[in-house]
């Protein structure tokens, strides 16, 4: 058997034992006053020294203390880890369900509630985790049952399994004693065709579209032709640059990109052109396209391979977006009218010019989500090699209230009791000596 | 016979008079006559015959063995006189073990003696000192002044210093004649000053019979541990350890009592020591049957 302490702090109240020590020491410093017919007989003697060695009432000191003692200690709330206490703490279950809430379960959102709603019983605490990302689920659950009081943990896991939502890595990286089960919600496994992107086209080329389709495990992708629908991209240059300017459409054209839809926009902008009354970029669009754009290879390698002379650059509210050999801003990025402006510190005929167009391209349309279009589940057979039973586990205890700070009160008013008694019964060394006077 | 008057119960009785009643009438009830003498009838001298003289004062028995005619001459006849000398000092107000103070010890031992004395038609008087004579009552015979006297004796409440030596000298003083004074007292005075007075007192041919009253507290130190001693006359106070100084104690207090034995003993003073734990008739009883005994100190 062992102890704990619900609120440990308050053993610091032990400290207050020193009140009713002092008291007596205190108290013993000045002898009981007696009055007797004549001095003539009796001689001065210094007991001074003895006095403060020796406190008065031991018997009444040890029983105050004993009292304080008893308080201090009940307040800490202490708990005796008795076998039959771990036991039934053992017995305690803490679930965490995590609940797929996936484009790709919405159509069984209904089955999932359900799944989840049978689960709820039995166990000593439940709660839920809904995500769109089973390993983010798992995780956060870890971290939820971490803090759970319980013996036990178990993580439940509920969601259609699309292949690659869970991998053995995120199951390695939860703790060995936490349980892990899984219940699947069957999903129609529909769209196995759909669309990719409206590509970005130049001049009188036209416009195409991805058809992608998933065949198992085989994924084709089609071009077919489509009307442009997207918004075109506007280009301020100098008018002895027009033709370098569509030049740079066609090369982005061809190599690969979005069409940017038709609430968003995009300005390139090349030194000799007038510049446009500029500000920080602030819309979230924009913000998220800059993150994306800075954080190219492709756009920062071209960049960093730079070697012409740069016209001057502008200065804020322009944020570089990429920088040349010498770390001068090449690129730099602001919004103006609702647009994104890019302004490029070189010709539009420039490699910079081409990478930095189609990298702000790719930016600005939002990445489709691939992983939802998954057909394949997780196997069966995978799934229940990754189950596993909750484990007790000593390193999960925590005391649990109400502990046995009850019987400690009981304690320190059977004390006060007591020392009411003696009190009364046995007067202190004072009383008796004024009495025997 | 009484078998003992407890002091504690005796100084229950609000009824002084009816206290020396009891203890007096427990006390001579053993006794066959009181030891207390007057002067009357005392024989003085022969002178020889002159004319005038009574015949019945010839002593014939003289003439018939000298044929010379004497006349016997006498003292002049009275009742003895006693004075009473009580010590209502603060130390008097401190109590025994029985809760009997001193100061009440000496007023029932007081009003038993006069209850006595009275009874004998013997004169008694009372002073009641402590720095200096707080009462007088002058000394006279019948049963209406000694009621007057016991209820002088009853209203003595202790307080203040002593000075017994100013009181006993006072006392002798007031005694018109030979007379006999008793002083109740614990005797915490200047003892040379007390001394010198007795002597006095003995010299102008008072006979002196103190009663040295103590409680037995005083005798052996009933104090325990640690104390802070305050003297109850002074006022001063003494931090003192109990247990280290009552062999110390002990030695000096009974060179103390022996002082005042020996002192008393050597001017032909009655000395009785009076414990307030002692019954008073026992304690009345021993004055007495000392006195029938060894007779008038004079």
């Amino acid at each position: 058997m062992s102890l704990d302490w619900l609120n440990p702090a308050a053993l610091a109240g032990l400290a207050l034992i020193a009140g009713p020590v002092l008291v007596h020491l205190l108290r013993r410093q000045r002898a009981p006053r007696v009055t007797f017919p004549t001095l003539q007989f009796l001689v001065p003697t210094r007991a001074a020294a003895a006095r403060l060695r020796r406190p008065s009432d031991l018997l009444l000191l040890c029983l105050r203390a004993a009292i304080v003692s008893a308080a201090a200690i009940a307040a800490a709330q202490p708990v005796f880890v008795t076998t039959w206490r771990r036991a039934a703490w053992e017995q305690r279950l803490a679930r965490v369900l995590v609940i797929d809430q996936s484009e790709s379960i919405a159509t069984a959102v209904s089955r999932a509630r359900d799944a989840a709603a049978a689960e709820r019983g039995g166990s000593t605490q439940v709660s839920e985790i809904h995500t769109t990302n089973l390993a983010d689920g798992l995780k956060q659950a870890a971290v939820t049952l971490r803090r759970a009081d319980a013996g036990r943990a178990e993580i439940l896991v509920i969601s259609d399994f699309q292949l690659g939502s869970l991998t053995a890595s995120d199951v390695r990286a939860l703790p060995a004693e936490i349980g892990l089960r899984f219940t699947t919600v069957d999903t129609p496994r529909t769209g196995a065709t759909f669309q990719g992107w409206r590509s970005f086209h130049a001049g009188s080329a036209p416009a195409v579209e991805q058809q992608i389709t998933l065949d198992g495990s085989r994924t084709r992708i089609a071009l077919i032709a489509a009307k442009p629908s997207g918004r075109a991209v506007t280009f301020l240059a100098p008018a002895d640059q027009a033709e370098d300017v569509a030049a740079l459409k066609r090369v982005v054209a061809a190599a690969g990109a979005p069409e940017i839809p038709v609430d968003r926009g995009l300005t390139m902008i090349f030194p000799g052109a007038v510049l446009p009354a500029a500000e920080p970029p602030r819309v979230l669009w924009m913000v998220n396209a800059l993150a994306i754009a800075s954080a190219d290879d492709r756009l920062r390698t071209v960049a960093s391979a730079h070697r012409g002379a740069l016209a001057r650059s502008p200065g804020p509210p322009w944020v570089p977006l990429a920088l040349n050999e010498s770390g001068q801003p090449l690129v730099l990025v602001a919004a103006a009218n609702k647009d994104l402006v890019a302004y490029v510190s070189a010709a539009p005929s420039d490699l910079v010019a081409a990478a930095a167009l189609r990298s702000l391209l790719s930016a600005i349309v939002p990445p489709p989500n691939w992983r939802e279009r998954e057909v394949e589940r997780l196997s069966a057979s995978q799934l229940a090699e990754w189950t596993r039973a909750a484990k007790p586990s000593a390193a999960r205890w925590t005391p649990q209230p109400p502990g046995d700070a009850r019987w400690l009160w009981g304690l320190a008013l059977l004390l006060l009791l007591i020392e009411g008694f003696a009190r009364r019964a046995y007067p202190t060394a004072r009383e008796e000596q004024a009495h025997a006077a | 016979m009484i078998a003992t008057l407890d002091p504690r119960v005796l100084s229950a009785i609000s009824d002084l008079e009816l206290v020396a009643r009891v203890t007096v009438d427990g006390t001579i009830a053993g006794l066959h006559r009181s030891p207390f003498h007057g002067y009357s009838a005392e024989f003085s001298q022969y002178r020889p015959y002159r004319a005038g003289d009574d015949l019945k004062y010839v002593d014939w028995k003289l003439y018939a063995r000298t044929d010379r005619f004497y006349t016997k001459q006498f003292r002049e006849t009275t009742n003895l006189v006693a004075l009473m000398a009580v010590d209502a000092s603060g130390s008097m107000g401190y109590a025994g073990v029985n809760g009997v103070t001193k100061a009440t010890y000496a007023r029932l031992l007081g009003a038993a003696l006069s209850h006595l004395l009275a009874g004998q038609g013997d004169g008694i008087g009372l002073v009641v000192y402590d720095a200096a004579v707080r009462q007088y009552i002058p000394s006279r015979t019948g049963w209406s002044h000694i009621r007057s006297l016991l209820v002088a004796l009853s209203r003595v409440e202790p307080g203040g210093r002593t000075a017994a030596a100013s009181a006993l000298k006072r006392a002798s003083e007031l005694l018109k004649r030979r007379g006999l004074i008793i002083l109740f007292s614990d005797l915490y005075d200047d003892e040379d000053a007390v001394d010198r007075e007795l002597r006095r007192a003995v010299r102008m041919g008072h006979e002196v019979a103190v009663f040295h009253v103590l409680t037995p507290d005083e005798v052996t130190l009933g104090l325990t541990g640690e104390v802070e001693v305050e003297d109850l006359e002074s006022q001063k106070t003494m931090l003192t350890r109990a247990s280290d100084v009552r062999a110390q104690y002990q030695i000096r207090f009974g060179q103390f009592l022996e002082r005042w034995r020996t002192r008393c003993a050597g001017y032909g003073v009655d000395y009785t020591q009076a414990m307030t734990t002692a019954p008073l008739d026992e304690t009345l009883r021993t004055f007495l049957l000392r006195r029938r005994v060894a007779g008038p100190a004079r």
